[in-house]
């Protein structure tokens, strides 16, 4: 537990940062959809003719008239982007930051097995996303409450549990990736996530790039079917989660017998 | 008398370098020994192994009497108390704060001890890590190395850093733990004079193979003496003559063997005349690396 408790006051502030900047934005954004409501009825009419370029954005079918489309076709975008920026760099450094700030000399020399670690800071990663799903949910309540308009809550509980199963697996993916290298190039992770956001709008081009579906966690999260069909993506969570967990045991196996550098 | 580390044969190879070969040593309940070699030479290896940071490939290794794995060595490390030489820890977090989670982590609450440490060395409690020097930053980690009066304390270039007046105070405290609490020391060192002073034995290691391991006192004058001859006497350098220094007067060399066996050689060599001292440890360590680099 005192390990638990460690890991999470460690990661304070970068959970702050990020969960602060990431709802000023939406929060910003759901508070000018007052302004901009009358012109978003023509807007949504003329955007309708671009079918095309909405699928792409992964924003077909949502009413950019309404508070709801307004919100996924926007706000939800910096939450979806962000949010996987978070999960991956919080995976990927959760560990690895040991070694890279040399403290690992300090934590693996107490009496603490190399599963207790993997585990334990793992659990506090999960916490984060969680944490950082349910602020963020509150917020974007709040920011409904605020311009009057009625909070859908079927629709956005399925976003954000869509939003938590997508960070939960980019962190747990990035996370087991971690624990099998020795150093990674900061920023990396920030690339990762795009990489793989851009890699979920390729698929939206064409049919016949529809097989890019099961190579990016984005898939779990497309908030033109959750707000237009109301559904979550369970074959890919399914399928994403079974990756997710294959990657977190192979990493654990490896961290297990990890040689710990200066 | 069981004892507390026992090192066999152990071998470390990062890929297809290596980095220590057939180290063995014992280290006796209550013993304090001295760990000397250059840069890279393998004590950093050697000491990460045995604190189970490194797998090794070859050899054993006995902790407090079991097999040391990467699967129990968390439960071994409960009684070691490591000093790392770099002397990092957490940056962001207040000192006071950084001792309590490093106590609690090592399963101890009790922190009498821990006051009496942080006095002794007056550390900066309220300071963040971040804001220290680095002598500070080495009081801090000998706090949180001392603080759960381990079985075995595991010393990785201890004082550098350190003020003159500190470094005393921690070797008084590490005599008084190793008399009162039966504390094992293995301290690794540059400072040969430490080493000297406070070991009762040491060992140097060199390409990552140990070369020799003896009490101090056997080291200095009974297996190394210093001798000096005439410098017009032929002398070859082998196994048991390392020379040292030559003027146009005086040929320096250490002798590594028995004093039966010296006399012999001086009488071999006709010398008229002959000064033997003990070297000091200075002397000894030129002599063990001087010919190459402690590289592996």
């Amino acid at each position: 537990m005192i390990l638990f408790k460690h890991e999470f006051y460690k990661q304070r502030r970068s959970f702050i940062t990020w969960v602060g900047i990431m709802n000023v934005f939406i929060f910003g954004f759901m508070l000018l959809f007052p302004l901009f409501k009358e012109q978003m009825e023509a807007l949504s009419d003329y955007m309708a003719s671009f079918e095309d370029f909405l699928a792409v954005m992964g924003m077909g079918g949502l009413d950019l008239a309404t508070a709801e489309g307004f919100f996924g076709a926007d706000a939800s975008m910096v939450l979806l982007i962000g949010g996987g920026m978070y999960a991956t760099a919080l995976g990927l450094n959760v560990l690895l930051n040991e070694e890279k700030e040399k403290t690992a000399d300090f934590l693996l020399s107490k009496p603490l097995s190399r599963t207790t670690i993997y585990i334990t800071k793992y659990a506090v990663g999960l916490l984060n996303i969680l944490l950082f799903n349910v602020i963020s949910y509150i917020f974007v309540l709040l920011s409904f409450i605020l311009i009057n308009e009625a909070f859908p809550f079927d629709t956005m509980g399925l976003y954000f549990i869509s939003n938590f199963v997508l960070g939960f697996v980019l962190m747990t993916i990035a996370y087991g990736i971690s624990a099998m290298i020795r150093k990674v190039p900061s920023g990396i992770a920030y690339g990762l996530a795009i990489g793989f956001y851009v890699l979920n709008s390729i698929k939206n081009v064409s049919d016949k790039l529809s097989f890019l579906k099961w190579m990016t966690p984005f898939s779990i999260n497309e908030s033109g079917t959750i707000f237009s069909e109301e559904t979550l993506e369970v074959t890919y969570m399914i399928y994403y989660l079974g990756i997710s967990f294959i990657v977190w045991m192979i990493g654990y196996m490896l961290y297990k017998k990890k040689d710990i550098y200066t | 008398m069981q004892p507390i580390l026992k090192v066999t044969n152990i071998s470390k190879y990062y890929g297809r370098f290596l980095g220590i070969k057939d180290v063995s040593f014992e280290l006796c309940p209550g013993e304090i020994l001295g760990f000397i070699g250059p840069n890279g030479a393998g004590k950093s290896t050697t000491i990460r192994t045995l604190l189970g940071l490194l797998n090794y490939q070859l050899g054993h290794v006995e902790l407090f009497g079991q097999t040391l794995t990467l699967n129990n060595a968390s439960h071994l490390l409960k009684d070691i108390g490591y000093l790392s030489s770099e002397a990092k820890m957490y940056e962001f977090m207040k000192v006071k704060d950084l001792l309590k989670v490093s106590l609690h982590l090592s399963g101890i609450k009790d922190d009498t001890y821990q006051k009496h440490l942080t006095t002794l060395f007056d550390v900066p409690l309220n300071k963040r890590f971040s804001e220290l020097s680095f002598g500070n930053r080495k009081k801090v980690s000998i706090v949180s190395a001392l603080q759960h009066k381990p079985k075995l304390l595991i010393l990785d270039e201890p004082t550098n850093g350190l003020d003159p007046l500190m470094q005393l105070h921690f070797f008084a405290e590490i005599k008084k733990l190793n008399k009162d609490h039966k504390t094992t020391v293995l301290l690794s060192s540059h400072h040969l004079k430490e080493v000297e002073n406070y070991c009762d034995r040491m060992m140097f290691i060199k390409n990552g193979a140990l070369i020799d391991q003896n009490k101090i006192d056997q080291f200095i004058g009974q297996t190394y003496t210093k001798v000096s001859i005439p410098s017009h006497i032929a002398l070859k350098e082998d196994d048991t003559i390392s020379i040292q220094s030559k003027t146009d007067n005086k040929l320096s060399f250490i002798y590594k063997g028995n004093v039966k066996d010296l006399l012999n050689l001086l009488l071999s060599l006709n010398v008229d005349d002959v000064e033997i001292t003990k070297p000091d440890l200075e002397e000894l360590f030129v002599t063990l690396y001087d010919n190459d680099g402690g590289t592996p």
